[in-house]
């Protein structure tokens, strides 16, 4: 009985960091329709720079604006700098995302060393709560309850603010919204900096749960494709309802049947894209 | 209509344009196959890696040019093989050639159960679903310890008894892979080959002239597995050990990387690429560790800026150098601007080798 309430917990908060590392990638995807598949090795670099943040003055909150706002504006410049050149030819992209996160992880492999690193969760969210029969880390609570503000924000920042009207028009037609006068451009930017600044903050929050090594950006990368891939891409709910499939699944195989793990999360994925290609929530392409 | 162009003319020039290329392609094979005894062991090796590997980046290659997409996950495929053959020798104790044939029958089992889950996709979410298979066969590999030895990987398996030294291998990879680019060549030129092209550069005509897409795509995908587990088997008879690293997701990366720098509108441009890609290795890895981050630079400079790879480079160069000097150009007309080597497939002279996506 503790066995199954603390899997349930543990694939909830895992559910839910899940969302909040797929969150920067599936907003790329949804607005951009880029495949950033350089996703992993962001949330590498925000991982290594909120860990030597952290070490050097111990400010949480410097580090959440140091990983996220350096990943954010580098994400911009690589954005303008690359991909604008190959803008319309998709598989161009992708092959230049896989490029930049081979050049990335690298120079994190060189910059940082291969040993790796942990990061404590801060001082007011250490220790564990106690639910009767099993005790439960407080800050996967707080992953939680952050993933619900985030999702809820991007949500209604999405449908709700005239910026997120911008958003879904230059993804029905950039062109008629560049013609009525609106800088595409400049939104363009702002997609990129919110989703490397996710990518970057993901590093900081999940390396406080998997802590930091070389080769974490491919795991992370993968788990944001099954979710998305899962969910439908660039489908914010589609995002979400993944996360819980992958973050349940997860928790249970790795109890049960660990030898099958990678099955166990593959497995519903690659079967329902048999059924649905275009995922649980993704629109009829 | 540019793309039946030069399938007429190779029909209709004259044939002693096809003596001469048949001569070359003889000519070469004898070379590559006497190469050995005037080489040095290190470069024996080198060769011979580059074979296979190349076969894997051609393998890849009819995907990727004839029905226009790219995998990520082909060196799963190639693992795979390598990880039956291994457990075949080791574990089962069979004979390799035994056990080579039980991979080739597992890898295109593999393969078309992977087939049947992309044949719907395309473009971006295919690159998706084949990086996700590449990395459940990785996971399978790291995570079933009781089959596959995890991390540790699985050694000592012998190539066959008539292969004794080093020469021995290399004559017999070289016998294997150049029939199998054979196979691949008249894969290409085949009306198999038209019908996969089709499929990649206009489904909607192929639809209407009665032809199934999710088909010729099913069965261009199980044709490139088998081809990889055919670079497979051999990988594993070279190196004698398999371990996860060799499904990895990043050695699929390196095996496009092949495929793009090389070329993919080229029949052989993916072995060009895979023989720089090898020869560049050997230099940089005793000078550096940072071999990923030049493969990184490497792939940015070729997609950013070579679009058709190092053969469109040459060839683009080679054109006009004859359009200047008309004389080195021979017996070819000036305008027919062909940029072809020899082996260009007919219709492959499409100049970009990933298709063009409408904007939006």
């Amino acid at each position: 009985m503790s066995i199954l309430l603390s899997s349930v917990l543990n694939g909830l908060s895992f559910a839910a960091l899940l969302f909040l590392i797929a969150g920067g990638f599936t907003l790329l995807y949804g607005i951009m329709r880029l495949l950033n598949l350089a996703h992993g090795a962001l949330y590498l670099w925000g991982a290594y720079l909120a860990a030597a943040v952290i070490s050097g003055t111990g400010n949480y909150l410097l580090a959440v604006l140091v990983a996220g706002g350096v990943v954010g504006i580098a994400t911009v410049i690589g954005g303008v700098g690359l991909f604008a050149r190959v803008q319309g030819n998709e598989l161009r992209e992708v092959l230049l995302t896989i490029a930049v996160s081979l050049v990335l992880a690298d120079a994190a492999l060189a910059v940082w060393g291969g040993h790796p690193v942990g990061v404590q969760a801060p001082e007011f969210l250490r220790g564990a709560a106690d639910f009767m029969p099993v005790a439960f880390p407080i800050y996967r609570l707080f992953l939680m309850g952050l993933a619900l503000a985030v999702g809820f924000g991007l949500w209604y920042l999405i449908e709700r603010t005239s910026v997120g009207a911008l958003l879904r028009a230059c993804v029905d037609n950039r062109a008629m919204l560049a013609s009525l006068g609106v800088n595409v451009r400049r939104l363009y930017w702002f997609v990129w900096m919110a989703g490397g600044f996710l990518a970057g903050v993901a590093g900081l929050l999940g390396s406080i749960v998997f802590g930091i090594a070389p080769g974490v950006d491919v795991q992370i990368l993968l788990l944001a494709l099954v979710v998305v891939v899962l969910g439908g891409l660039g489908s914010l709910s589609g995002a979400a309802l993944g996360s819980l499939v992958v973050g349940l699944s997860y928790s249970f195989a790795t109890v049960y049947a660990p030898e099958l793990l990678y099955f166990i999360i593959f497995g519903p994925m690659l079967i329902l894209l048999v059924i649905r290609p275009q995922g649980l929530r993704g629109a009829n392409a | 209509m540019t793309t039946l162009m030069p399938q007429l003319t190779s029909r209709w020039t004259d044939q002693t344009n096809q003596n001469r290329r048949f001569l070359a392609v003889v000519i070469t094979l004898v070379i590559v196959a006497v190469a050995p005894m005037f080489l040095q062991q290190f470069h024996v090796g080198l060769l011979t890696r580059i074979f296979f590997m190349g076969l894997l980046a051609m393998s890849l290659n009819v995907l990727v040019s004839l029905t226009r997409v790219l995998s990520l996950g082909h060196a799963g495929l190639f693992g795979v093989a390598a990880y039956v053959v291994a457990i075949g020798v080791t574990r089962w104790e069979l004979p390799f050639l035994t056990a080579a044939a039980v991979a080739l029958v597992v890898t295109g089992l593999v393969s078309m159960l992977f087939a049947v889950m992309i044949v719907r996709a395309q473009g971006v979410t295919f690159v998706m679903i084949t990086v996700a298979q590449g990395m459940l066969l990785w996971g399978a590999a790291e995570r079933w310890v009781s089959v596959t030895n995890g991390n540790n990987g699985i050694r000592g398996v012998r190539p066959p008894e008539f292969i004794q030294t080093a020469n021995d291998f290399y004559w017999a990879a070289f016998a294997v892979v150049a029939v199998s680019v054979f196979a691949l060549w008249r894969l290409h030129t085949s009306f198999l080959g038209t019908r996969l092209r089709g499929t990649g550069d206009s489904p909607t005509r192929m639809t209407s002239l009665g032809y199934s897409n999710a088909w010729h795509r099913f069965i261009a995908f199980t044709i490139a597995g088998l081809f990889a587990g055919v670079a497979g088997i051999l990988y594993v008879g070279y190196f004698g050990f398999v371990s996860p690293t060799t499904l990895h997701v990043g050695n699929s990366v390196q095996v496009a990387l092949a495929v793009i720098l090389g070329g993919s509108a080229l029949f052989l441009g993916p072995l060009l690429g895979t023989a720089v890609l090898l020869t560049a290795r050997t230099w940089v890895v005793p000078v550096t560790d940072r071999w990923n981050l030049i493969v990184g630079a490497l792939m940015i400079v070729t997609v950013l800026f070579l679009p058709n790879g190092l053969a469109g480079a040459f060839a683009s160069a080679w054109a006009k150098l004859t359009r200047r000097i008309p004389r080195l150009a021979g017996r070819r007309s000036p305008d027919q601007n062909a940029p072809s080597a020899p082996a260009e497939p007919p219709g492959s002279s499409q100049p970009s080798g990933t298709p063009e996506r409408p904007q939006h």
